[in-house]
């Protein structure tokens, strides 16, 4: 039985990126949203685990960060596993996000979908 | 502070936080100085609520405190005034032009200038007529350009300057203005200058203004490099084909919106388009690009930095019509 995964990311190119890379592991089943607010919406699907960006207004001015997302997230499902992604590179925001209930925190770079590969196995 | 210097009688101690005042007119021949720093250390303490005395007598050195109550700030403190070392570093030697009518301002600047940069070399204008002789005379990284001067200001100045047959009409000029407002700003960058340091202003918004225009000159990042992007791609061309069309439309669709939000003045929406691009120069192997985006990003943040932003902004806009120009031409080979 594959996972399912949900990728939240307003960058496409990164989302479809790290979908591809997960399906080509065989054991996932991905899932990708453009906004917080659509993944929101299909939460009742039970996903294993959701990978959520943390600015998702970048290209879609107006939505909410993934900071506001994980909070609601929760507010549905205490136990759902976040891993939140974010091109930032400051210690505040990635406490923050942990601080909010975030598994992990992972810059996007070239390196992040093999840490990300880690962290889905240990869940 | 204690000193082991010459002293103070007890008439030089009842002036000797008046401005322009030093021990004696030998003191000032034999030691230099403008007399002015005991009063502005005065003045500052006094701001701060806080008081300053002096204890001394001749020939036995000085003891001068300052009691200051201040508050313990918790959290994070601004550091807006911290000196980059690297930033200072790779201003050795700049050769760099003051263009500014009012002789104190003119010389807090050459004497900042001196005290942090090593080896900078320094001439001085006195109006835009002068500096325009001097860029011509000889070679400068920078002018700092003050903005209301006689005989020719420092915008039209700067319009002369960018008339100038290249490289020369290239040089970058920062504007060195009291007043920045919107509009002073405006002026500025639609004469020609490439960004403005505030009259007062604090060492560290100097070296930030100069680094963001000098290293400007000699940058040639390295092309695209689509080898990670091809591993991530398994090898498979057709792949690496739909992440390198995903690339042109983001960073296609991005431009526009950054020289947009870059007019405007929109801080937050600049941030974030500038954010959302670092990832996807990092996986086109646009590691330079990305570390000036994030350059960039910082400048936004940091409202002290706002004069780097558009050089910086305009470079990185170079950079990113440049790969979408590279990676066309992988996808056409």
């Amino acid at each position: 039985m594959k996972k399912n995964i949900f990728v939240v990311d307003d960058d496409p190119m990164f989302a479809t990126l790290l979908a591809d890379y997960l399906d080509d592991l065989g054991h996932f089943q991905v899932t990708t949203f453009g906004t917080g607010e659509d993944c929101l919406a299909r939460l009742a699907d039970q996903p294993d685990a959701i990978i959520l960006d943390y600015y998702l207004d970048g290209t879609v001015p107006g939505a909410q960060n993934g900071l506001e997302i994980l909070q609601q997230i929760h507010k549905i499902n205490p136990d759902m596993k976040v891993i939140m992604l974010s091109a930032q590179e400051h210690y505040g925001v990635a406490l923050r996000t942990i601080a909010s209930g975030a598994v992990h925190y992972v810059i996007k770079d070239t390196a992040s979908f093999a840490e990300i590969e880690r962290y889905l196995g240990d869940l | 502070m204690r000193d082991t210097g010459i002293g103070l009688s007890p008439e030089q101690l009842a002036v000797v936080f008046d401005s322009f005042r030093q021990a004696s007119g030998e003191t000032t021949r034999k030691y230099g100085g403008t007399g002015l720093g005991l009063s502005i250390s005065k003045q500052l303490t006094e701001l701060f609520g806080g008081r300053i005395e002096v204890e001394s007598s001749p020939g036995a050195g000085s003891t001068f405190h300052v009691h200051l109550a201040l508050d313990i700030v918790e959290g994070e403190t601004t550091t807006t005034n911290v000196l980059d070392s690297n930033a200072v570093a790779t201003l050795r030697g700049l050769r760099v032009l003051v263009v500014e009518d009012n002789a104190l301002n003119r010389l807090v600047a050459v004497e900042t200038l001196e005290m942090l940069i090593p080896e900078v070399y320094i001439v001085n204008a006195e109006n835009g007529l002068e500096a325009l002789e001097a860029v011509q005379r000889e070679s400068f990284d920078v002018v700092l350009m003050d903005v209301s001067m006689p005989v020719m200001d420092g915008l039209e100045a700067t319009r002369a300057i960018r008339a100038l047959p290249p490289p020369l009409g290239a040089l970058p000029v920062i504007a060195f203005t009291a007043s920045v407002t919107k509009n002073e700003i405006n002026n500025c960058l639609s004469a020609g200058m490439n960004g403005y340091i505030p009259k007062p202003f604090q060492d560290a918004e100097l070296i930030s203004a100069l680094s963001a225009v000098v290293p400007v000159r000699s940058r040639t990042p390295a092309p695209p490099n689509p080898e990670v992007l091809n591993r991530l791609a398994g090898s498979n061309p057709e792949r690496l084909r739909k992440y390198l069309r995903m690339y042109l439309d983001a960073v296609g669709a991005a431009i526009p919106k950054i020289e947009t939000a870059l007019e405007a003045g929109e801080r937050d929406t600049l941030h974030r388009l500038v954010h959302t691009l670092k990832p996807q120069l990092k996986l086109v192997g646009l590691d330079e690009t990305a570390a000036l985006a994030q350059e960039l990003e910082t400048g936004i943040l940091v409202g002290a930095n706002w004069s780097s932003v558009p050089v910086r902004a305009a470079r990185l806009l170079a950079e990113l019509r440049q790969s979408i120009t590279d990676i066309g031409q992988m996808l056409n080979s």
